[in-house]
């Protein structure tokens, strides 16, 4: 499908978020620098517009007629897993844009300039989804990370925020060079870039050590690393959580939803569909990368005392129970993958609404939480947040009923059915050490004693009910698992083309 | 004709600036902006490496390629130097020893 008009058709709900962001930043541009209307603060309302724009993005997504297609040139791609991983997205920054509207002006970051590269980011998501092509990956990663620099050093006064924005910088840079010399290889050695060009090239091919096929799989390794970066999976997790401490906590919220959905799905696109004739080769990076970031994550968690370092290395954690779904190389992987995703992401949006909610009153302002120590107490202060607060870290630690451990079982279902028993044993020795730390915040909420009484803010509405919500899909999710289990077969079963 | 051009030279010219300029990063105990040249040298050295290539595949797309790879790679400095400057206004070095507010 080479036609343009077919093209603009099958790409409509990016085209209208482009077209909006443009007005909203004109818009913002010149009302907040008129003096007839007094130079008014736009932060709120951009905010709230930017809820509507993406509201009108996924009624765009969920009326569009569904078909297979690549659109553009063959750049991008298009079947039933990326259109219901588009909802999850969209659907997931509406209510991240819904509840962070109220901590953007508790912090008085007051440009709305925010809100704008926000959509930008998400619209950079939309895309990576549908990438099919070396030239796509690279400028859409660059696209993505380029709002994700300026998104972690917004805050101009905050030291840690620019610390934390100069330092992913650096490194996000230094990832995306180590993406483009894997792609400068992969295209040296084949002359293709499109994904379907390598997955029909690369079958019937043996991993024989000639000159062409370590060629080849020297870039391939290259742009994995680029993506583990990006993704923050053990050896390449150092800059995790230097940034997610200093960034403000509602972009810290946004880089531990967001992009795992998207680049997970870029790494199942390239390694299970183009690749996938070099599987006993790659399995072992993945195994590798799995059993690293267990290991460090777990182990680094023990060792922290503020919220924001402690939630980076529990995804890193997560992000290795996710890489343990690569190894069966077939459907009932991607299932779990995905399973796990949708369970991660519900409860980064509770753990994050609780973040937000819990402010403390330090003469003469409210401030947030920083410290694991500061939730001594909340037993007797507000009952009901500490109860939502254990439901929640029982739900990481992988306890059942409760929604964790069912998203846990699946991918360790995955690792056995592809008999890499090692590693489904290590996961659960790994798991076990995590309880400890989880329950530890549990003991200082509920059983430790307190010298100072912290006095609470009252909770806002919108935090209130992203939080409820995602605590009764927590704590419910038992009741009917093949509500959420179906669609999701049937997304990884439709991972073609 | 034992001395001609083959693709291994090529790829070796542009990875040995490739690996020039990650040394240039590792190797740094001054400046931030020492780092940032050396990630612009990484970006020239890819750019280099797909027109390489694409003259010895004899396919366009390399060069488009290695186009593109310039633009988004101007884009990138000048967001990272905007970081640099609003960093070095609240601490007034750019020392990278220093920058350890965030550790652990």
């Amino acid at each position: 499908m080479t036609n343009f008009t077919f093209d603009i058709y099958f790409t409509l709900p990016e085209i209208y978020l482009v077209i909006s962001i443009f007005v909203l930043l004109l818009f913002g541009v010149l009302a907040s620098g008129s003096a007839f209307l007094g130079y008014p603060l736009l932060s709120k309302v951009v905010g709230l517009i930017s809820v509507q724009v993406l509201t009108f993005t996924f009624l765009i997504l969920i009326y569009f007629p569904y078909s297979n297609f690549t659109s553009w040139n063959f750049f991008l791609t298009s079947d039933f897993f990326v259109l219901c991983s588009k909802l999850i997205i969209v659907g997931s920054s509406i209510i991240w844009t819904y509840f962070s509207i109220v901590y953007v002006v508790n912090e008085k970051i007051n440009s709305f300039e925010y809100w704008i590269l926000i959509l930008l980011a998400v619209l950079a998501l939309l895309c990576i989804l549908q990438t099919y092509d070396l030239l796509t990956l690279y400028l859409l990663i660059e696209f993505q990370s380029l709002s994700f620099y300026v998104l972690a050093s917004f805050k101009r006064s905050s030291e840690f925020s620019t610390e934390a924005g100069l330092k992913y910088f650096v490194l996000g840079a230094f990832a995306s060079a180590f993406l483009l010399f894997g792609s400068s290889l992969l295209y040296g050695f084949t002359g293709l870039t499109n994904f379907n060009d390598f997955h029909i090239f690369f079958t019937g091919f043996l991993t024989e050590p000639i000159p062409f096929m370590s060629g080849t799989f020297l870039g391939l390794v290259f742009i994995l690393a680029a993506l583990f970066f990006k993704l923050s999976v053990s050896p390449f997790h150092m800059w995790a959580p230097d940034v997610y401490e200093g960034s403000p906590t509602s972009t810290t919220a946004f880089f531990t939803i967001f992009p795992k959905l998207a680049i997970i799905t870029l790494l199942l696109r390239i390694f299970l569909i183009s690749f996938h004739d070099l599987f006993s080769t790659w399995k072992n990076l993945f195994l590798l990368g799995s059993f690293l970031s267990l290991l460090f994550g777990s182990l680094g968690a023990l060792a922290q005392n503020k919220w924001k370092r402690f939630l980076a290395y529990s995804s890193i954690n997560h992000i290795g129970f996710i890489l343990i779904g690569f190894l069966p190389g077939e459907t009932f992987g991607i299932t779990s993958i995905v399973i796990y995703l949708f369970i991660y992401i519900v409860t980064s949006f509770a753990i994050f609404s609780f973040l937000y909610t819990v402010r403390l009153y330090e003469y003469p302002q409210w401030s947030q939480i920083r410290y694991l120590d500061e939730v001594l107490g909340l037993s007797k202060t507000n009952p009901l947040l500490a109860v939502s607060l254990t439901v929640i870290l029982f739900s990481m630690a992988g306890i059942p009923p409760l929604s964790g451990f069912f998203a846990k079982v699946f991918v360790l279902l995955a690792g056995v059915r592809s008999s890499t028993y090692g590693l489904v044993l290590i996961a659960i020795i790994m798991s076990s050490i995590s309880c400890f730390y989880y329950i530890r915040i549990i003991q200082l909420a509920y059983f430790s004693k307190v010298q100072r009484w912290p006095i609470l803010q009252p909770v806002d509405k919108s935090t209130s009910l992203v939080l409820g919500i995602s605590f009764f899909f927590i704590s419910l999710l038992f009741v009917d698992i093949e509500l959420f289990y179906t669609p999701i077969k049937r997304m990884a079963l439709s991972f073609t083309l | 004709m034992s001395n001609m051009l083959t693709q291994a030279n090529c790829i070796t010219i542009s990875t040995f600036l490739f690996l020039i300029s990650i040394l240039g990063i590792f190797l740094n105990q001054k400046n931030i902006l020492i780092m940032l040249m050396s990630l612009e040298m990484m970006f020239l050295s890819v750019s280099f490496n797909f027109i390489f290539l694409s003259i010895y595949l004899d396919d366009l797309l390399g060069q488009i390629f290695a186009l593109l790879i310039l633009t988004v790679a101007a884009a990138e400095s000048s967001i990272g130097l905007a970081i640099l400057v609003v960093y070095y206004r609240i601490r007034s070095n750019i020392t990278v020893e220093l920058m350890s507010l965030t550790k652990g």
